[in-house]
């Protein structure tokens, strides 16, 4: 990167270092040769951590569960976000910054609190009806959904109200109906935003704690849930090991779908005028 | 093969019909009683300039929004009820509305499709329509990567392709450059013509609906000011509206003054004598190049309109000397001559007299149909 400003370049190149550190630094604690974690290692180095790794029942079912339902909680929240983003611009409800802001007020209750308060709700719910709703999948699907919602909502919204009416005019005038002309002009281009709204949510599931804390099923526990008992126990490498699988499965998989859905491709720069 | 320009599977046994359209937002109306016709083969331009209620005309016929009352006719056929969708008409968007995602191609076969075209049929026809626009080589490209004017001929051939019984252009051209503007506008017409396609045409500028339209309508405020042949509008503008929309520079208030239909401006009789009758005319007007500047004193009972001015500025035109003038015995009244080259020339602050011969003078009403607008 060549810059004419030393001074901005030195401050960005800060800032990436700072915020990239803990990868490194996770990388390096997954190698000691040590059963208790202190800095600087004692021990050395080894590799034994990612040997043993496929020993660790919990954690592995962890990692696929959680993988599971954050896939799932990327369908459904970027389904109902793009779903509410268009109602909005429809005029479902009128519009103004408020339905947006109410939509983000979700964020600012702890998550902690939201699970426990979402454990009562169902639990009494269960109750009255006479149906057991906590303890499965479904009702923790229903909690990630629900505190990921916000977040492709904002994308959502983003991107269709960058939306040109006029294109969606055209294809109706051309004589596609409604909801050819969604699926044939409006989500296509939707799709950078559809795209990074599902993303954000298969992170924002995977990596969460506090909501799973109380609706993880007895026996089938998500990784954040899965680690966190683990270190309860033992604090050696083999987090810092589970991490690093974690780390590059993510990176993987995010690359591979931004392989498959193309973002390379010219048109999301729009008509030059 | 076919020809794909006859279209003997379409019966425009009419064209298009308006009538009585009324559009209102709120409590505020932007469309009064419009009624127009356009015959089969025609191209009818709205003219007038923004907020007039051209572009809402336009999106009550394609079905983009729904208006208080009326009905409008496509080939006979009431299509008032029917979603845009159903409605044999075909845009043409003044941003051109080019599928972003979709090549050249699959943007102009994007109607026929929906026509359930087989691809054979629609692969030829896509052909014929690039070639007849000139777009030939352009097939494979994506709209982000063409010029405006590409952009243009793209989004015409999208619209034509589908055989629509009327073809909807909302300022197609207004944002391109002069000169390729006045390029495709001259296309447009060839195409419309020879493809006899009943068209309206939406704009705001008076020299392109002349040379584009078979009629236009000059619309004010949501009100029809007048409707009518090119020819018929720059030589017979009614209202002061329109002459002033057909280049006539020079338009002044009369009232009747001890039987004489007089001057007047800003409430001030200017003295000068209108030779035309009164009735109920409130303006006369009249185009620079029609007025004549002279120094000697002519002849009192000469059938024309003298008026005495002061030069305030002068202007070399090339072929002519553009004068303005203030009028005398008024305030602030101001009007411009064209004078020849070679004819009787002043400088300012020179006192003269402007003359208008009667074929030169236009009797105009204030508006239309709009209650008290005068222009």
């Amino acid at each position: 990167m060549k810059t004419q400003r030393p001074l901005l370049g030195a401050i960005t190149l800060l800032v990436f270092v700072i915020s990239l550190l803990p990868v490194p630094v996770l990388i390096w604690m997954s190698l000691f040769n040590q059963s208790y974690l202190v800095v600087p290692p004692v021990g050395g180095y080894t590799l034994d951590w990612y040997f043993q790794l496929p020993m660790q029942r919990e954690l592995f079912g962890g990692l696929t569960y959680s993988l599971n339902l954050a896939a799932w909680t990327a369908v459904f929240s970027t389904v109902l976000g793009v779903l509410a983003a268009f109602g909005v611009r429809l005029g479902a409800v009128k519009r103004s910054g408020l339905v947006e802001n109410l939509m983000t007020l979700p964020l600012t209750v702890p998550n902690i609190v939201l699970s426990m308060a979402l454990y009562i709700f169902l639990f009494r719910l269960g109750d009255m009806i006479g149906l057991s709703l906590i303890g499965n999948f479904y009702s923790l699907l229903a909690g990630h959904v629900l505190i990921t919602l916000p977040w492709t909502f904002r994308l959502a919204s983003a991107g269709v109200l960058g939306l040109s009416e006029d294109l969606e005019r055209a294809s109706l005038d051309l004589g596609r109906g409604r909801l050819q002309t969604f699926f044939r002009v409006s989500l296509p281009l939707l799709k950078p935003a559809v795209f990074s709204s599902a993303m954000l949510a298969f992170i924002f599931s995977f990596g969460n704690l506090e909501i799973s804390l109380f609706l993880v099923a007895p026996g089938e526990t998500t990784l954040p849930v899965a680690m966190m008992q683990y270190v309860e126990t033992r604090l050696d490498p083999t987090v810092a090991a589970m991490a690093v699988v974690q780390l590059t499965l993510i990176v993987v998989l995010l690359a591979l779908a931004n392989k498959l859905f193309g973002f390379g491709r010219t048109f999301t720069g729009g008509l030059k005028q | 093969m076919k020809d794909e320009m006859t279209r003997p599977e379409q019966d425009h046994s009419d064209g298009l019909s308006l009538r009585n359209l009324r559009k209102s937002y709120g409590g505020n109306v932007v469309l009064h009683d419009l009624s127009l016709e356009v015959g089969r083969g025609k191209l009818l331009s709205l003219l007038g300039p923004s907020g007039c209620g051209k572009t809402t005309t336009l999106n009550l016929i394609a079905g983009f929004a729904g208006m208080d009352s009326g009905e409008i006719h496509l080939g006979g056929k009431d299509i008032t009820a029917d979603p845009p969708n159903r409605r044999d008409t075909a845009i043409v968007f003044q941003n051109y509305a080019l599928f972003p995602h979709m090549t050249v191609i699959d943007n102009v076969g994007y109607g026929l499709k929906a026509q359930k075209m087989p691809g054979k049929a629609t692969a030829a026809r896509v052909t014929k329509m690039l070639e007849l626009l000139d777009i030939g080589a352009l097939g494979k490209r994506y709209p982000g990567e063409l010029s405006g004017g590409q952009q243009q001929r793209v989004s015409l051939a999208r619209a034509i392709a589908v055989h629509p019984s009327l073809l909807l252009l909302d300022e197609p051209l207004s944002n391109l450059d002069t000169k390729l503007r006045q390029e495709i506008r001259l296309e447009i017409r060839k195409l419309q013509q020879e493809l006899e396609q009943t068209a309206v045409f939406v704009t705001h500028d008076q020299e392109e609906a002349l040379v584009i339209s078979d009629y236009i309508a000059v619309l004010n405020k949501g009100w029809l000011e007048q409707h009518g042949t090119p020819q018929e509008l720059w030589e017979q503008p009614r209202t002061a509206y329109v002459a002033d929309f057909m280049g006539v520079e020079n338009i002044l208030e009369v009232s009747e003054v001890d039987g004489q239909l007089r001057i007047t401006g800003n409430g001030r009789n200017a003295g000068a004598v209108v030779p035309l009758q009164a009735k109920e005319q409130t303006h006369v007007g009249f185009r620079p190049s029609n007025a004549r500047i002279s120094k000697a004193n002519l002849d009192s009972a000469s059938p024309a309109l003298v008026l005495e001015a002061t030069i305030t500025g002068s202007a070399y035109m090339g072929t002519s000397y553009r004068y303005s003038c203030d009028l005398q015995r008024s305030s602030g009244l101001s009007i411009q001559v064209e004078q020849p080259v070679g004819e009787v020339q002043a400088s300012p602050g020179d006192t003269v007299k402007v003359i208008v011969y009667p074929a030169g003078l236009l009797p105009l009403v204030a508006s239309a149909t709009a209650p008290s607008h005068a222009a």
